[in-house]
């Protein structure tokens, strides 16, 4: 009895995970699990420092990078990822000196970006469907070469991340107690921007430089519902990343014709929805979190 | 014994000039109060002894060590408490690690913290009585009680002199004079050399060694009694006030038309 019941259910489990059988699908849950770990970690610290437009525009930097390398025969990859670090030193240079209005600054770069990227796309002697993946993703289509520097990124991120831990979360929390403890503040917070566009420029093939700006926000902003912890918020906020690829990976798999890369902004939102339904942090405490902010911004 | 003694000191932002010709030397456990009108150059003042603003002219020594060679050794020696609180409340963050990121300072980049660093961090907070709230988020906690875990920030990684620039602004009533009660018992208790800007000169008179009079340059120096006069007082804000006595302390009131029969008239 129990044996056959057994068998049963692992068939079935088997049948469900079926479609692992293939290199291509291996290749994609691999792609989509690393990306949404990267998007993931990375957006706790874009999300609290206010960073979400700016990582939109990084990625929209690097599809711009990447129809270019398409356009002259470089590696769109690493054309996309040149672009987007290009473009947050140059944000990051704007926003020191602070000459303009740094919201109106990325709006601008933001358009450009995508009218250049749209551009290059017209300037290819023949269609390229996959200039057009990269802008929303195109997760069964990543080659083998793909994942390979999409690993490395991870690599250099999570490192960097492990060594400035204690570093990231100053610049984050009291940006002006860095200075006074004596941290580079100027060069952390560089770093921490090249490190925004390396994920997001690595992320494109996966998820598409639109649908990019739902996985740097939607599971830090689910995990930051349920905890006052610094590091929990990595942990769950990577957990709901990559929950979130994985059931928007399988729903692309079992329903018709449907896209691999908005299932799974799909899954994030509904993640981040269900945390906002069971949140633990009672709306009380957010109304007085905010108060005391106004407080310490006019302390009169 | 000088801990700090500051010489022709000149600071300016850009063609602003905001400090000049400033001298002065601190002993050991002093606690010394610094006033001056708004934008009379108090803040600068604590900032160019810790290297957060760069000094045109003039020599900074703390402990010995040139401001401008030693400024990691010379921030060893001092806690700061910042006039405006710049903490992001989105960030979750418990007051166990608000407090523990005074001592990243001195652990130097890479490293991480250790068990003397958290014991440091209980020692900190137990010298504000905040213990109990040591688990709790930051964001529960009431203005007076942020600002005591602040003051243990200033403090976990032991300095010998602490810098606090307005450190009741903001808050209420009962909440000032606990702090600046927390302030005085700190001083008294562990030696610490206290160096305090405050618009609120009766609310330090009580206690402070010395009172520094800045705007722009020192108007004047010297113990509560000698300079908390009506004719110092219009030099440094360039209006008129009255002092009277107050439990035997000089007490600083704004001049109006009716002259209250509360005290003696002091000068």
């Amino acid at each position: 009895m129990w044996s056959s019941a057994t068998s049963i259910t692992d068939t079935k489990v088997m049948n469900m995970l079926d479609f692992l059988a293939y290199g291509f699908m291996q290749r994609a849950f691999l792609a989509a699990i690393v990306t949404s770990l990267l998007c993931s970690i990375i957006g706790v610290y874009i999300i609290l420092k206010g960073l979400s437009f700016m990582g939109a525009g990084m990625a929209h930097a690097a599809f711009a990078g990447a129809t270019f390398g398409i356009v002259i025969g470089a590696d769109p990859f690493i054309m996309g990822i040149l672009f987007a670090v290009g473009t947050a030193l140059g944000i990051g240079y704007a926003g020191e000196k602070a000459k303009l209005n740094m919201d109106a600054a990325i709006g601008i770069l933001f358009s450009l970006m995508l009218a250049l990227g749209i551009i290059f796309i017209h300037l290819m002697p023949v269609y390229n469907p996959e200039a057009y993946a990269l802008l929303f993703g195109d997760v069964l289509g990543v080659s083998a070469e793909e994942i390979k520097l999409i690993l490395l990124v991870a690599a250099v991120v999570f490192l960097t991340i492990f060594l400035l831990f204690k570093e990231f979360q100053v610049i984050s929390f009291d940006i002006e107690f860095g200075r006074v403890l004596g941290i580079p503040v100027r060069a952390v917070s560089y770093i921490m921007l090249m490190l925004i566009a390396l994920s997001v420029a690595s992320s494109i093939k996966v998820i598409g430089a639109i649908l990019v700006f739902a996985l740097i926000t939607a599971p830090p902003a689910a995990a930051h519902q349920f905890t006052h912890k610094w590091k929990m918020m990595f942990l769950l906020s990577a957990g709901f990343g990559v929950l979130a690829s994985i059931i928007g990976l399988i729903l692309s798999y079992y329903l018709p014709n449907m896209p691999s890369g908005p299932m799974i902004v799909l899954a994030a939102v509904g993640i981040f929805f269900l945390s906002m339904v069971f949140s633990r942090k009672k709306k009380h405490i957010e109304v007085m979190e905010e108060e005391r902010w106004k407080r310490t911004e006019n302390p009169k | 014994m000088s801990i700090i003694e500051v010489t022709d000191l000149s600071v300016s932002y850009g063609e602003n000039n905001v400090l000049s010709g400033v001298s002065f030397e601190i002993e050991k456990g002093e606690f010394v109060g610094i006033i001056g009108p708004n934008g009379s150059g108090k803040t600068t003042l604590l900032k160019s002894l810790i290297g957060l603003v760069p000094i045109d002219s003039g020599g900074i020594r703390i402990f010995g060590h040139d401001a401008r060679k030693e400024m990691p050794r010379i921030r060893r020696e001092i806690g700061y408490l910042p006039q405006k609180q710049t903490i992001n409340p989105m960030v979750p963050v418990l007051v166990r690690d608000a407090v523990l990121m005074g001592r990243y300072g001195t652990l130097g980049l890479f490293r991480r913290p250790k068990k003397e660093d958290y014991d440091a961090v209980e020692e900190a907070l137990k010298k504000v009585g905040m213990t109990d709230k040591i688990d709790e988020p930051i964001g529960h906690l009431s203005g007076g009680q942020q600002q005591r875990v602040f003051i243990a920030r200033a403090l976990v990684h032991n300095p010998k002199i602490i810098f606090l620039d307005e450190p009741t602004t903001g808050l209420d009533v009962p909440s000032q004079s606990s702090i600046i009660n927390l302030i005085r018992d700190l001083h008294k208790n562990y030696g610490l050399t206290v160096m305090m800007v405050t618009h609120d000169i009766n609310q330090i008179s009580a206690y402070a060694s010395r009172i520094l009079y800045i705007n722009r340059k020192i108007v004047a120096q010297g113990d509560v009694n000698s300079v908390c006069r009506p004719d110092v007082l219009k030099e440094v804000y360039n209006t008129d006030v009255r002092v009277v006595q107050y439990e035997g302390m000089p007490c600083v009131v704004l001049s109006d038309q009716h002259h209250g029969h509360e005290g003696d008239e002091y000068a």
